[in-house]
Formats: structure tokens, sequence, C-alpha cells
């Protein structure tokens, strides 16, 4: 599918500020992720984690003040945000708006074709497209009736959070950026969306899981854990850490932190 | 009303057209004393509060004299759904009975105004007719009287249920044109009724058309009005409709075209368990203004009525929404329901929004929802992120915004005709077509 | 209401408790309006020639204006010569100096007002401007205010004292030729309070004014204004009582507030007037003209009112916003019972950037009254990114109540967000039925469900009188159930 392999270098934050309405949210954010690399990012409520996640898709009204994100070697935060979508960086929304009126499947579709034209690749017929989307639909376990519903439209939180993830699968992104695709869910709802995480680990993709709580990461292994606190990453460790945080909770990482 | 309404009026000059309308002398000392009235309070203006938003100043160069009747030209119906079954075709207000298909139902008598101002005396057609000049709601109705040549009036009898719509066509082809419209549904008759209104030659022109519409005990109207009137025509309509108990009135409005249009929509629920639905979308672009003002009044109980409009203006396009829902004394259990949504795209669009509620009855549940801006950043949002490109992004969202309204209408070939037409307005519509279910 | 329990038919009207009348000597001009009565208020005043020729301009203005009869209100033709147009307590020949020279029985008065104007009682916290009748007779905590800068005075007193604030302000916001009855305000007007906060300073205490309408046959007619100046914030309250009267007395205000750079006004009124009585006679007729404009960037001004007096009210508190950033905020229950008539709301007029409005309305209607709520929110082709939501819910407690909802939305800038929801039903029967079953009375079960109503407003008003405002709700729908 693609030219990158292992150990690339697919995204790279360096000193990171972002201000939302006027307010600093995050100041000096540096992370690394590299191709075939799972991350998790943790922290607690209001660390900024979901800006952190909206600032990499390209949300228009969050102000970077400083810092640098190069995404494949490009100045990610010089392109729009479909300009982004379209070279493979896919968020999974922590909460997907409803669109009332425009049809999930052929959204799905226009965001593949979107994706494909920039890969150089013919658009997929009608015909093609539904066999693939049945196919993922299967694996995410979801009805075929969410093929004729609007966007998100009446969907349960449980099935934005599945309907994302089948986008995610259609789309083969070369980063996903995952907010907070847990929360809401039920354990056997937890084990699907994983399960849909996990069949798209592969060499040549990155994925960033952005979490509250360690549960989602006993069924996604993490390579990398990450504490968010305060608008920057205070703490990085492997998978361990995220055990470390579920039993002592976050107030340690900040006290060490403070004293370094 | 204007201190001095006859120095500009532009009504001076339609004395004279008078006399050329059909019925006897009866008829022309009614039509006199119509328009001498009217003349008395002048047209509406915007100091009037029913005419708030709409500005008729553009009245006072048009010429407002029934134009003379002049062939069609060939394809002037082609923009016309296909819908099939009766259609009755009206050529600036007089029936044209060569364009109409008048193969009738069953238990449906159609009669034209021209025959009926013949036939019978201005008091046995009502006293309505006229409306009253006094007030400023009802002086379009007051000009369409004095003025009115002819016209449909469709009567179904009790029970009756015709299988096919049946569609009345208005064609303004220059000058005045005063179409009067009667429909009358006999207990538990049900009707589909589209009313398309058209224009042809793009001669500058004027229609002031007034209908009345009553529904009888447990009868069931579904009424469309699709207003696809050239960019130099002056369509002012108003529908008055009465909804006896267990009766249903359904509106669909789909304002399309025109210089500037206005829908007056007066419903009365007159019976227990009455109801109204109305939905509709205007869409003014360029420098088209379109507007729409319903009443609705509910005078018995458990009357309902659910209100839903959308409104997108663009470029220069001016729209409006005033809507009032009145519950009357007594009429309790009503459930009332107003949406106003409007899409502004373009600096100079504008649109304004005024759903009214009196209410006069305790046990009632009320309510009404107003929104006017732009398209909703968090959906734009989305759809960039899963790589829409902006264009189509923003048409998609457009559409949707008219979609859920556009989705009601019936028959199917309007329903079709209307998409196309909105998709026709927008960027991208091969696209957009996809996403039509 | 078909749950409630019959007995509760029995539940009599409250007495309105601030119908009494104070017996002092006054000083009262004969009624009728002319010129001359004019310059007899002006010169009774001491006022500058600018002034006296401001009234006359509005004197003649008004004299072409016809009274507006748009409002949702019926009452009969009013006399305006019938009115005498100045009245005040007797005193000595400058008024008082300190407390200590305020008539006993004023004090006493409002005292028994819950008022009291000594600086250690129970609104020690609150520096209170008494107006009785046509005159300010009492202003309280002065010289603590004057310590931070803040001039609080009677309107008389900022007449003789800071004329150039005045000259500069007056009518800037509300212009005398506004609308018929802020123009008869403005030819006639009397006293009322002046605050001006000066650049910087967060005013040190709430600031209020106690509006008594006293005399008989009289008319208040007086005159607020409220300058934040750059960066200074300021609460300030009114409340307004009068005796029970069979006559019609008509209170004609005007409340002009401006708002410069930063800056934020929050102003709260709890209007308990006179309504008549429960068969409809009496009352105070409340034609108030209430407007502030946040003239500099990040101006905020918040009106804040709680409504339960006057036979009818027609006032809109009004906020234009030219300011960029500027916020204008409506907080407004309206209650109705017996014959009252309410026709009010607000005006959100967006001008600046990003301005942002918010619009919370609660109508109560009771008894056979009428309530209606009218607004309208405009938003000006160079108000880029504006913002408005507004929340209009109507609860109706009486089979021959009216609850009317008329709003407006103009708008002509296509980047702006303009959101209005509104709601019109019977209280809910599920919800006092679910209270009479944990063993509430009716009463109690209304109340509780009528304040919860009125939440999302009542907490908007300074602690002091959130209290206050409560009871008087309570109050005011005494008889209401049944």
């Amino acid at each position: 599918m693609s030219d990158i392999n292992k150990g690339d270098s697919i995204l790279e934050i360096r000193g990171l500020a972002v201000e939302v309405q006027g307010k600093r949210i995050l100041e000096g954010l540096d992370l690394t992720v590299r191709a075939g690399e799972v991350h998790a990012i943790m922290g607690p409520n209001g660390a900024g984690k979901s800006t952190l996640s909206q600032v990499l898709a390209g949300r228009p009204d969050y102000d970077v003040k400083a810092g640098t994100v190069r995404y494949l070697g490009e100045d990610l935060l010089a392109l729009a945000a479909e300009e982004r979508a379209r070279r493979g960086l896919f968020l999974g929304f922590q909460y997907p708006v409803e669109i009332p009126g425009v049809n999930n499947v052929y959204l799905l579709k226009a965001a593949l074709n979107a994706r494909r034209r920039q890969l150089g690749q013919p658009e997929v017929d009608a015909f093609e497209f539904l066999g693939l989307v049945r196919d993922k639909m299967r694996l995410m376990q979801m009805d075929e009736s969410f093929l004729s519903r609007g966007v998100n439209e009446g969907f349960s939180g449980g099935e934005k959070k599945r309907n994302e993830i089948l986008q995610m699968t259609v789309l083969e992104p070369i980063l996903a950026i995952l907010d907070e695709t847990d929360s809401g869910l039920d354990i056997d709802a937890l084990k699907v969306v994983a399960h849909g995480v996990n069949s798209l680990k592969r060499d040549d993709r990155a994925i960033v899981l952005v979490t509250h709580y360690q549960r989602l990461l006993d069924h996604i292994v993490p390579d990398h854990v990450h504490v968010l606190a305060g608008g920057r990453i205070l703490k990085s460790g492997d998978a361990s850490l995220a055990l470390e945080l579920e039993r002592r909770g976050y107030d340690w990482v900040r006290a060490e932190a403070a004293a370094a | 009303m204007s201190a001095n309404p006859q120095a500009t009026s532009p009504l001076a000059p339609l004395a004279a057209a008078q006399a050329g309308l059909p019925g006897g002398a009866a008829w022309g000392a009614w039509r006199a004393d119509a328009l001498e009235r009217l003349m008395a309070v002048g047209l509406p203006t915007p100091r009037d509060d029913a005419w708030k938003y709409t500005n008729l100043r553009l009245l006072a160069r048009r010429d407002l004299l029934p134009a003379a009747p002049r062939p069609l030209a060939t394809g002037a119906l082609d923009d016309l759904p296909a819908i099939a079954g009766p259609r009755l075709v009206f050529v600036d207000g007089r029936f044209h009975a060569a364009l109409s298909a008048a193969e009738l139902p069953d238990g449906c008598t159609f009669r034209s105004f021209a025959a009926r101002f013949a036939a019978e005396a201005p008091a046995a057609l009502g006293a309505s007719l006229a409306g009253d000049a006094r007030l400023a709601d009802e002086r379009l109705r007051t000009l369409n009287a004095s003025l009115a040549a002819d016209g449909p009036s469709l009567e179904l009898a009790p029970g009756a249920r015709p299988a096919e719509p049946i569609h009345l066509v208005h064609v303004a082809t220059g000058g005045g044109a005063y179409p009067r419209t009667r429909v009358e549904l006999g207990a538990g008759a049900t009707l589909e009724l589209v009313e398309s209104h058209l224009s042809a030659g793009g001669a500058e022109a004027f229609v002031a058309a007034a209908g009345d519409f009553r529904l009888g005990r447990d009868a069931t109207l579904t009424h469309s009005s699709l207003q696809l009137a050239g960019a130099r025509t002056i369509l002012l309509d108003d529908a008055a409709v009465t909804v006896a108990a267990g009766a249903r009135y359904e509106h669909r409005l789909v304002a399309l075209g025109g210089q500037l249009t206005r829908l007056d929509l007066r419903i009365a629920l007159e019976g227990p368990g009455a109801r109204a639905v109305l939905a509709g979308v205007f869409f003014p672009d360029g420098t088209r203004e379109q507007h729409l003002r319903t009443l609705i009044e509910h005078h018995a109980r458990e009357t309902s009525s659910d209100q839903r409009y959308r409104g997108v203006a663009s470029g220069r396009g001016r729209g409006s929404y005033d809507g009032k829902v009145v519950v009357h004394p007594g009429a309790f259990k009503t459930d009332s329901r107003q949406s106003s949504r409007n899409l502004l795209i373009g600096r100079e669009a504008a649109i304004e929004s005024r759903p009214q509620l009196e209410i006069n009855a305790d046990d009632v549940k009320c309510s009404h929802g107003a929104t006017t801006g732009t398209l909703d950043e968090q959906m734009m949002f989305y759809l960039l992120a899963r790589g829409l490109d902006r264009d189509t992004a923003r048409a998609l969202l457009t559409y949707a915004f008219v979609g859920d309204v556009l989705r009601r209408l019936s028959p199917e070939p309007l329903r079709r005709a209307a998409e196309a037409r909105v998709l026709g307005r927008l960027p991208a519509a091969e696209l957009l077509r996809e996403f039509v279910p | 209401m078909a749950s409630t329990p019959t007995d509760l038919d029995a539940l009599v009207a409250q007495k309105y408790e601030h119908g009494f009348v104070t017996d002092i000597d006054s000083d009262t001009v004969p009624p009728g309006l002319d010129e001359d009565v004019i310059r007899m208020i002006s010169r009774k005043k001491g006022e500058p020639r600018f002034l006296l020729d401001w009234r006359l301009k509005s004197y003649r203005h008004w004299q072409t204006m016809r009274e507006p009869h748009w409002a949702h209100v019926k009452y009969p033709p009013i006399d305006y010569q019938a009115i005498s147009y100045y009245s005040a307590p007797k005193q000595n020949s400058d008024g008082p100096k300190s407390l200590a020279d305020v008539d006993p029985k004023l004090l006493a008065t409002y005292a028994k007002l819950g008022v009291p104007l000594h600086e250690r009682a129970r609104l020690a916290g609150v520096a209170v401007d008494a107006v009785f009748d046509s005159v300010s007779v009492a202003t309280t905590f002065k010289s603590r205010l004057a310590e931070a800068g803040v001039i609080f005075c009677p309107f008389s007193d900022a007449v003789r004292e800071h004329p150039a604030l005045l000259e500069q302000y007056l009518g800037s916001v509300v212009p005398p030729t506004d609308n018929f009855y802020a123009a008869l305000n403005s030819a006639v007007f009397t006293d009322g309070s002046f605050v001006y906060i000066p650049p910087g300073v967060r005013c040190p205490m709430e600031l209020s004014t106690y509006f008594r309408i006293n005399a008989a046959k009289t008319g208040q007619f007086e005159r607020t204004l409220i300058i934040a100046d750059a960066g200074s914030h300021v609460s300030y309250l009114e409340g307004c009582t009068a005796p029970m009267r069979d006559e019609n007395q008509l209170h004609a205000a005007v409340v002009e507030l401006v708002a410069l750079d930063d800056s934020s006004i929050k102003y709260s009124t709890v209007q308990n007037w006179y309504p008549g009585d429960e068969h409809g006679v009496g009352g105070i007729y409340n034609f108030v003209t209430k407007r502030g404009e946040c003239r500099g960037r990040n101006a905020r001004i918040s009106w804040t009112q709680v409504e339960t007096g006057s036979a009818i009210t027609w006032k809109y508190p009004s906020c234009v916003l030219t300011g960029d950033n500027s916020v204008g905020e409506f907080y407004s229950v309206a209650v109705a019972n017996h014959y009252q008539q309410a026709d009010t709301g607000t005006k959100m007029i967006h001008i600046g950037r990003n301005t942002r409005s918010t619009i919370v309305s609660k109508g109560i209607s009771a008894g056979h009254a009428q309530n209606t709520y009218r607004g309208l929110v405009k938003v000006l082709p160079s108000a880029d990114g504006a913002r408005n939501y507004t929340q209009c819910d109507s609860l109706l407690m009486g089979a021959r109540s009216g609850a009317h909802t008329f709003p407006y939305v103009e708008v002509r800038n296509p980047t702006a967000t303009v959101e209005h929801e509104a709601t019109t039903s019977k209280i809910g029967e599920d919800q006092l039925f679910y209270c009479l079953q944990r063993g509430l009375s009716a009463e109690d079960a209304v109340n509780m469900i009528v304040s919860g109503f009125c939440k999302s407003v009542f907490k908007e008003l300074p602690m002091e009188f959130a209290v206050e405002a409560q009871n008087l709700l309570a109050v005011s729908l005494e008889g209401a159930v049944g």
C-alpha cells in the first residue's frame, strides 16, 4: 500500500502551544510517533487530550501559538483539515456529530474516493464499495440499516463509536488518532471496537489512542504510554505505565515533574 | 395605512378593467364596491404589521391591469413535474381547456369560476370571497376579488378518494392575473392537490391569487404549492383554509422562483381533532424575495398544528417566515409546534423570522424554535476531517438542511422535481445526487 | 386544574403587602401639563439652562406623538391632564443633609417596606437611594462610595454637581424622541438615581434605588443614568411599590446605561408596584423605557427583572451592542395574576463584531391575566460572528389566562448564529401529582414547581434579593391555584 517502513517517522510534534478561545491549553508539547507503533495518551480531565486530537485534525478555531508538527515529513499545520484527511490522517471523534439528511454510506464513499484520488487510485464503483463496506460492517458487528441512515443520526453513543471505527477500517489511514473511543461503550462493544482497531495494526501505520482509562489498553496493547497534563507530556513509558497510572492516579506524575 | 393612497396608487386604473369581467350587473356593483373599499385604505405597506417584511413598493411601477389573452408559446409547460392525473391549466387567471386534461375522477366536480360568476349571485358565492379590506391581512384577497375573472372550483363528494392527484397549473404571461380558487371536500373525502405557478415569455407579470379550501369532517387534503414563477413575476398567493372536526390539512410549499413571492396561509381549525401539518422550503437567491406568512387559529379542543420551514438565502436574496399560532379560549389540549430554521449564504442575504404564539387557554402544549445562521461548524469540520472538499461539504450540508422537508413532498414526481431544482442551485450537484436516497 | 384538590378553591387572594399610605404633608402641584409646569419643575430643581431647554424640546416633540397601542394590553384612555407631575414630601428648604434630617415618617415607611435606610441595618452591604414620589429623600453610604470614587446620588444632585457628565450622557442611549413615554419622561422627569463608576473601579457594594409612589393622582417619572467607565464594574438593583388605590397611576421611567471598554453593569429589578385588586380595579401603569449601550469593547450589560406588580407592564430592557465582543443579557420572570397585563421583553441590537446576547424569559399567567413576551434580536451587517440564544417559556395557570410570545429575529449577517426556543404549557400535572403523592400541599407543590421554572433567572439576582424575589413570587401567585 505504501513505501512506509516500520520505524519511519510518521508524526513529530515539537514545542506545540495551542489556545482555545483565548485560553492556553497546550504548552510545549513534544511527541514522536513511528510506523508500526501504538501510542496511548492518557491524562486527567482537562489536560488537553482532546485539544491535541482536534488540532492534529486541523480544527479551524484552535489557535496554534508555537511549535511545529511534521507528518510524513510535511508541515502538517500548513494543511487544511481535508488535506490532512486525504493524506491518511484519521481522527475518530470523541463526540461524532449528527448530520441529519446526509446519508452515512455515501459520506463514507465520498471520503474513500477523496483518499483514493489523493493516492492516484481510481475511484471505487458503487458495487465494489458496497462489498467492501459490508465486509467491514460484519467485522464491526453492525446492522445493514446503518447504511441507509443519516450520518450518526439517532445513533446511540456506542453505535457512533462503532461507526467511527467502521470509517477508519474502510479508509485505512496511515495515522489513526482515536479520541476517547472507549468512552460510553459497554464491555461487548469495547471488544468489538478493540478488534476493529487491532485488525488495522500494521508495520506501515501508527495508531494513537487518547484515553482516560486503562480499560481499552487491556484489549489494544500500546507500545508507548504518555501522560499528558498541564498541556504537555509529563512522562512516557511502556504499557506498564498505564497499569501504574490505573493504580496510583496522576498526582504522583505531576509531583515528579514538578520536582524535576 | 398611507395618508393619501390614491395619490400614487397603482390601483386607480383598475376600475376600468372591471367592465370586461364575467357576471351580470350585480357582480359589477359588487366588484366596484370591493375595489372602492380597497382604494380607501390602499395597498399594504411595511407599516402594516402583517406586511412588515414584504415591501410592495415594486407594485407602484407594475402594470396591474388584467392581461389580454395571448397564445402560449410551445414548451411553456415543460418545466412542470410530470404528475399523473387530471391537470387544469389557467393562463393569466383564465381556464385554458386545450392545455388541460380534465378527465376528472368520480365524485369530483369541476366548474370554472367564470361559469359560476355568470350563473350565481355574489351573495350565493359567499361573503368571504372579498375579504375585509380594513385588515391588512386580507387586502390582497380584496384585490383578487375585485378583478378575478376565472379560476378552478372543485368539489369532492363525501367519501370520495380520487386515486390520482389533481394538478392546478397557473401560467403568467405578463400584466395582471387574478385567479380565484375554491376547493371543497365533503366529509371523509381525501384529495391530493398540487398548485404550480409558472411564467411564460419573460414579461413583467403580477399575480394576486386567492383560494378558499374547506375540509369537511374527517376529510384529508394534501396541498402542495410549487412556486416556479419567472424572475419578473410578482406572485402573491392568499389561501384561507377551514378544517372541520377530525379533518387533516397538509400543506407543502416549495418556493424556488419569482421576483417577489409571498404565500399567506390562514388556517382555521374549527372542529375538535382538526389538524394542520405544514412544511416548506424557500430559497431566495440572486435578488429574489420570498415571503411566507401563516396564521393558524385553534378554535376547538384537541386540535393540533405542526409547522416546519426551512429558508436558504444567498446572493442578495431575502426571505421571511412570519408565523402566528392563536389558541382561542376553550381550545384545550391544543398541541402546536413551529420550527423555522434559516441559512444565510453571502453577506447581503437576509431572512427574518417571527414565530408567534398567542395563547388564551391554559391546558395546551405549544412550542416554537427558530434559528438563523450559517452552516454548523462541527458538521463542517467532521466532513472535512473525512477528506471532503469545502465546496462539496458546504453544498452537502446546505442540501441536508432542506432535505428533511423535501423528502416529505408528494407525489413522487413533485418531490423529484423539487430535489432536482434545489440540487441544480448547488455546486457539485452530480456528487450530491448520490446522497439523495 | 383537574388534579388539584377542590379545597384549594377556598384559597383567598393574598393582600398586597405594601399597599399602605404614608400620611405626610406633600408639596403637590395641581394636575395638568403645560410648559409652565415644566419650567416650574426645572426651577424647583435649580437646573441649568441646557436641561430646561432639553425638557421643553422633549415636551414639544411629545405633543406631536401618539400613544402607542401595538402592545397586547388594553386600558381606557389616559388623561394626561389629570395627573399631577410633581409631588414631594415637605421638608427643609435644601433637602436632608444626612439621615438624621430625614422625616421619621419617611424612615418608618422604608423600614416597613423592608428597606431600612440605616446603614447598619439588614442591607448593610447595599447602598440605597430612596425615591418618594417625585424626589429622592435619602441616599445611604454616599461617603463610603465617594472614597472609591463612585458617584451615587439623586438625579437632582447630579444635575447640580456633575452637569458635564450629565450633558454628555443624558439622552445618549434613549433620546427624548425614542417613544411616546420616553418623550413624556424627558419633559417632566423629577428625580431618580445617577451612578458613575470611574475607570478601573469595582464598585465596593451593591447600589440600589427604592421607588415609592405615595401621593394620589400623581405619576412618577424618574430617570436613572448609570455610566460604567472603562474597566469598571457595578451591580445595581431597583425595587418599587405603591399604595392600594382604586385609581390607576402612571409610572413612566427612563433608564439609560452606558458601559465603556471592558466594563460591566448588572441591573436588577424587583418590580412590585400595586397590581390592582383581584377584580382588576386600580394598580400602576408601568410604562418604562430601559436601554443600555455597550459602547466599548468587551463591555457587558446584564438585565435581570422579576416583574410581579403593576396593573399593566410595558417594558423592554434592551442592549445596544456597539462595542466589539460586548455582551448583552436579559433574564426575566414576569408573573401576571388576576387581571394584570404584562407586555415585556427585550431588544438585542448586535452592531459590533463577536457580540453575544442571551435572553431567558419566564412568563407565568394566572387568573384572567395576559402575559406577553415581545423580543427583537437584530444582527446588523457589521456584526460578524454575532451570537444570540433565546429561551422563552410560559406557564399557564388559569383557563382564562393568556400567554403570548412575539419574537422578531432579523439577521443581516451570514456569520451570525441566532437561536430562539419557546414553550408554553400548563403547569405539569405529572409534576404536581408527584409532589402531592409525596405529601406536599397543592400550594407548596405549585410554588416549588414555579420556583424551579424560574430558577435560571433567580440565580442571576444578587444574593440579597434572590430570596425576596422568591417570596414575592409565592405571594403573587396565591389564589392562583384552583
